[in-house]
């Protein structure tokens, strides 16, 4: 499809780009369509809320026209009520800062759907722009037995109608060539009429539907929405996922371990002794090497969310937990970006766009940072695979699978709490508390399609690879020469890296950090851990084989710090992980979306003080029993 | 191999690595010290390799946004075509 633009004359194509916006209610396509048009990947789901900004790409029509497309957020109508329906809103009326008004409208509207879709379509041809109205996923509704007489349809509104398959290689080929012949504008609407009312005349004359929603989905929705069952399910569900990214990925995480073990060997073996062999053996892949190692991992996580997110579960589950969120200060609408942060907390404190009240969006960003995001995961697993038994609880749950469990609990118990607490914070201010109502659109349940999977985790491994490559590394190699120069003059006594520089900020970071029982080695990998969180585990590596006197123990840090440190360290530092503010990137993103220094001094603030207490409670209390 | 050219290759790897260690501390300063050191090789007494070479490491400007390509999250979206990535070309070839 991505054919050569060479071999066309160039000629052909026109100098002006016809600027065109996809827009629609949330989870109708607009994304999939987008990606469809112009060969990009943006994040797809099947919930309302991923795309929270406007997204832009280009395509050359078949005419030869030059055509900009703008994804643009979902909305419901242009009375925005949150930041990405404002976003919509201001385009669609040219009113946006940066952006122009666009040549023509393409709303896309759920075929299933017409009922809710339908009302915004008109509102937007109140706009009096030149409009295409695509009938998305055509094809479920098709296997609904829905029946759309888009001729009628397209008289009655008075502009063009195609129906689209977003998700098919061929699905948009009507869509394109209307684009390219660029439709005159809608007649002019009333502005004062009634959308509900002629919705429903509407789907009168041209919709016939054999009921409103999917069999399956009431079917399962008896089960899955249940307040029992249902809470009894989503625990399950997370439960099964933390046990399977402990057990499952382990025997692919040996794999590469003794890879990297093999090729650190290899290597030593063909370099002289000298500077450059310590920076490839004990630098690069003792560090480097080490954090590629949980891959596995984080592609087992990433597949139960890519699952969960296209499966159309997560809605259902925000509506099982609102009131629990509720009564701690959040709001349902705050479970899908929470959900987001288990994989990064920058899409998920970017998600809280989609909660309208100005104070869950900030409850929400300031909490989100405590879900445990996959950055973690490698300095959880490396700690609990050295210091947590590997055995079987009841004959068949894993013990360390349990303690990762409860590490996750651990992150989202404390959000609770601190949002509970920032509830009665502003109730003994005497701010008013306000509870909204959750409205929330439940999308039918979709199979996941294996190959949109395997794309997702593609890309998931790509990015990972590409960190490794890039600020993993860097960083790395930084601390090799750090704790390698200045070197120890002759005579010196002890290992070379205590007169090393990173040896001597290790030590006068000690004097802060002794009281949460971390030693020198660990005060070092934190510094580096502030631009990712699995650089301290690259950086430990490091120090570590250049402390080391042994191949074998340069090539191998879980036995080492498993030998070297005290149970109560390790509790110490897995408490800190669960709380740290210890991503630069997270709290650059809050500072943006609040517009506030104060909001992330705030963040950063209370999350050290809690790391530093959690761990001082942990350390102390594991060495008074020790 | 001596020592001397160890240090060398060392050198070579430990500094770039350097430069974009402080590009993810402080992504501004490094831009303003690629932005001097390119402006200085694109002075128009220095030789044309060196020009070109000012030419390529000369900062471009970008958006801000989950589409920026901040690279500092795992689940962060991919960046927004860029004027240099090829166009989807949907137009039918011409008929010979």
């Amino acid at each position: 499809m991505n054919a050569p633009a060479a071999s066309f004359p160039p000629t052909a194509i026109t100098a002006t780009p016809l600027s065109i916006a996809l827009v629609g209610n949330p989870n109708c396509g607009k994304t999939a369509l987008f990606n469809r048009l112009t060969g990009s990947r943006q994040k797809v789901a099947n919930y309302a809320g991923v795309t929270v900004e406007r997204k832009e790409g280009r395509f050359l029509a078949p005419s030869g026209r030059l055509v900009r497309v703008l994804d643009l957020p979902g909305a419901y109508s242009l009375n925005a009520t949150s930041a990405d329906e404002a976003i919509t809103r201001d385009v669609c009326l040219g009113q946006h800062a940066v952006e122009a008004r666009p040549d023509l409208l393409v709303c896309v509207a759920d075929a299933t759907n017409l009922r809710l879709h339908l009302r915004f379509v008109l509102e937007l041809m109140r706009i009096g722009r030149p409009m295409v109205l695509a009938l998305n996923m055509s094809d479920a509704a098709a296997r609904r037995g829905i029946t759309i007489d888009r001729e009628k349809l397209s008289r009655a509104l008075g502009i063009p109608i195609v129906s689209t398959v977003a998700v098919q290689r061929n699905g948009v080929h009507d869509l394109i060539a209307q684009i390219d012949s660029v439709p005159p504008p809608p007649p002019v609407m009333a502005p004062d009429g009634n959308l509900h009312a002629e919705v429903r005349r509407l789907l009168a004359e041209c919709v016939r539907m054999p009921r409103h929603t999917a069999a399956i989905d009431d079917t399962l929705d008896r089960v899955v929405l249940h307040p029992v069952w249902g809470l009894a399910i989503l625990a399950v569900l997370m439960f099964v996922m933390f046990q399977a990214v402990f057990t499952g990925a382990r025997p692919f995480m040996d794999g590469i371990g003794n890879a990297m073990q093999v090729l650190g060997d290899w290597l030593g073996a063909a370099l002289p002794a000298g500077p450059l062999r310590s920076l490839v053996q004990d630098g690069i892949v003792a560090g480097a090497g080490t954090v590629i190692t949980f891959l596995p991992q984080i592609l087992l996580l990433f597949l139960f969310i890519l699952v969960l997110e296209e499966s159309g579960y997560l809605p259902r589950a925000a509506f099982l937990l609102d009131r629990l969120m509720v009564g701690a200060g959040l709001t349902g609408r705050s479970f899908i970006p929470l959900l987001s942060s288990f994989a990064c907390a920058i899409p998920g404190i970017m998600a809280t766009r989609t909660i309208q009240d100005r104070r869950d969006r900030l409850a929400t960003i300031l909490v989100a940072p405590l879900m445990t995001c996959s950055a973690r995961l490698p300095v959880y697993t490396l700690l609990i695979a050295a210091f947590i038994a590997d055995r079987k609880v009841w004959g068949f749950l894993s013990l360390q699978g349990l303690v990762l469990f409860a590490l996750y609990a651990a992150g989202i118990v404390s959000a609770l709490a601190v949002s509970y607490t920032m509830k009665l914070w502003r109730r003994r201010r005497g701010h008013e508390i306000e509870e909204h109502a959750l409205l929330l659109e439940l999308p039918s349940y979709r199979m996941p399609h294996a190959f949109d999977i395997a794309i997702g985790l593609w890309e998931r491994s790509w990015m990972f690879l590409r960190r490794v490559g890039t600020v993993i590394l860097s960083l790395t190699v930084v601390l090799w020469f750090l704790s390698s120069f200045p070197a120890a003059p002759a005579g010196f006594i002890g290992p070379a890296i205590d007169y090393s520089l990173a040896g001597r900020i290790g030590h006068a970071m000690q004097y802060v950090f002794a009281p949460i029982g971390f030693n020198w080695q660990i005060c070092i990998a934190l510094i580096p851990g502030l631009a990712a969180r699995e650089v301290a585990v690259s950086s430990l590596a490091t120090v570590y084989a250049l402390s080391a006197n042994s191949d074998q123990a340069a090539s191998q840090l879980q036995p080492l710090i498993a030998a070297q440190w005290p149970l109560a360290t390790a509790l110490s530092l897995l408490a800190w992980y669960v709380f740290a503010p210890q991503c630069l990137s997270t709290l650059a993103v809050i500072r943006r979306e609040t517009n506030s220094i104060k909001t992330m001094a705030l963040a950063a603030g209370y999350l050290f003080a809690l790391a530093y207490l959690a761990s001082l409670i942990t350390y102390q209390i594991a060495h008074a029993l020790a | 191999m001596n020592d001397a050219l160890q240090y060398l290759i060392v050198a070579l790897i430990v500094i770039p690595s350097a430069f974009y260690a402080v590009g993810v501390f402080s992504p501004q300063t490094r831009r303003r010290v690629q932005r001097s050191a390119a402006l200085w090789l694109l002075k128009a007494q220095h030789p044309a390799k060196l020009r070109q070479f000012g030419l390529r490491i000369l900062p471009v400007e970008q958006a801000k946004g989950c589409g920026a390509g901040c690279s500092d999250c795992n689940n962060c979206a991919p960046p927004a075509q860029s004027p240099e990535q090829p166009l989807l070309d949907l137009r039918t070839p011409p008929r010979r």
